[in-house]
């Protein structure tokens, strides 16, 4: 006698379940792309609204936050005091991460007094240097000029190198670079290199840095050195010269932050070579 | 022997829950292929858009001027039914309070989904001595 068994079930729910998968990776992914889309155009809408709170502080001075009805967007903006902050013990003064060639540029004067040359500020001999990113694998090499004033503007230059690899001749080589990483007083950054410059001229103006040999932007910090009654703590405080600020643009669900660093007055970078140049530098 | 023909309650049963399915898949399946036109759509006019700001921060604050002009870029052709505006103005006092030399830009794309608009709009702040000047 023949027995049927029965097959069709089990064929029929073998069908169900690819049809079944199919349809929800069709759907699932058709979701996920319009969530995604929809994400990243509040992103465009936020990062815009931020840039606007920025240029809203930059202008008016102020930090009042910036809405817009328009199209739902909108920016509230924080603003440091102007830093490092005058102390005995004073944090470092760190820079946003540098380019190749790009010049930092640290006032140790007080730039704020219309004198030529301004009065000084900063009057210890010696100045911590941090610079460089501990886990790039491009090492970056330093370039500082310091400018004084002894009856006339003069400048002392220092080559660093923080590897074997980048120091010629005329280079320094740092034995105080290590992958561990540096941290200086008042930050959680960590820097490659350490250098502590030492019997400094009277009447310090200002030092510039520029980072050398690197193809990755690289942080970049000075940090005031010497202790002194709090009475005077502005002779080792490094003057307050630079505003932080962060504004964070909301469009929906999503945010966009925008850190700007400014510090007041700049010289050019060329500025030490335009002192010593027999002609006019005209940029 | 008696052989019984017939199709027996859980077959039935079966056949119906297979079919319900596989009828809701494919009812769902061209939504799920609009949504994908429409998230492409989306993508491509927020792109034309962020250009169109982007543009606008690289002139300097003096050379620019207060007026309306439509958004010229070749994918705009790839929007169905597409247009789009680039407004400056002066910064309305309602934002900026201080009276600022500041510009407020406007950039407006839109286009249609299926015969139902959809846009999107980008604002922000230029101002003298700001980002990139």
């Amino acid at each position: 006698m023949n027995r049927e068994r029965g097959q069709v079930v089990l064929i029929l729910i073998l069908v169900m379940t690819v049809a079944l998968a199919i349809g929800i990776s069709v759907v699932q992914r058709s979701l996920s792309d319009i969530s995604t889309s929809t994400k990243v155009e509040e992103s465009s809408r936020a990062f815009s609204a931020a840039e606007a709170g920025i240029e809203q502080a930059l202008n008016s001075g102020s930090t009042i936050p910036v809405t817009f009805a328009e199209n739902q967007s909108g920016a509230t903006v924080t603003k440091t005091d102007l830093l490092p902050v005058v102390s005995i013990h004073q944090d470092a003064l760190e820079f946003p991460p540098l380019s190749k060639e790009q010049t930092a540029h640290v006032w140790l004067a007080d730039y704020r007094v219309g004198s030529n040359p301004p009065p000084a500020h900063y009057i210890q001999n010696t100045l911590d240097i941090y610079w460089g990113d501990p886990i790039a694998t491009d090492k970056a090499a330093l370039e500082l000029t310091l400018i004084y004033y002894d009856g006339a503007y003069k400048t002392t230059k220092w080559y660093l190198s923080s590897d074997s690899s980048n120091t010629t001749s005329s280079f320094v080589l740092v034995t105080t670079c290590s992958t561990d990483g540096k941290i200086p007083q008042g930050s959680t950054t960590k820097y490659l290199c350490y250098k502590q410059l030492t019997g400094l001229p009277a009447n310090l103006m200002m030092i510039t840095a520029r980072l050398l040999y690197n193809s990755t932007s690289q942080p970049f910090a000075v940090q005031a050195v010497g202790t002194c009654a709090v009475a005077s703590a502005k002779d080792c405080s490094i003057p307050p010269q630079a505003t932080v600020f962060i504004s964070t643009g909301t469009a929906g669900q999503t945010q966009r932050r925008i850190k700007l660093f400014q510090i007041e007055k700049v010289a050019p970078p060329y500025f030490d070579y335009g002192l010593f140049s027999a002609g006019e530098i005209n940029k | 022997m008696k052989k019984e023909s017939g199709v027996s309650l859980i077959e039935s049963l079966l056949v119906v829950a297979v079919t319900g399915s596989l009828v809701f898949l494919l009812a769902a399946i061209p939504n799920a292929m609009m949504l994908l036109t429409k998230s492409r759509h989306l993508s491509l006019a927020r792109e034309i858009a962020v250009k169109q700001l982007e543009d606008k921060r690289t002139i300097s604050y003096s050379n620019l001027v207060n007026d309306s002009s439509p958004v010229n870029d070749t994918r705009l052709s790839l929007l169905p039914e597409s247009s789009g505006t680039v407004i400056v103005e002066d910064c309305s006092f309602s934002i900026c309070t201080n009276e600022e030399q500041a510009k407020q830009i406007t950039v407006n794309v839109s286009w249609k989904e299926n015969s139902k608009a959809q846009n999107i709009t980008l604002k922000t702040i230029i101002g003298a001595g700001g980002i990139n000047q």
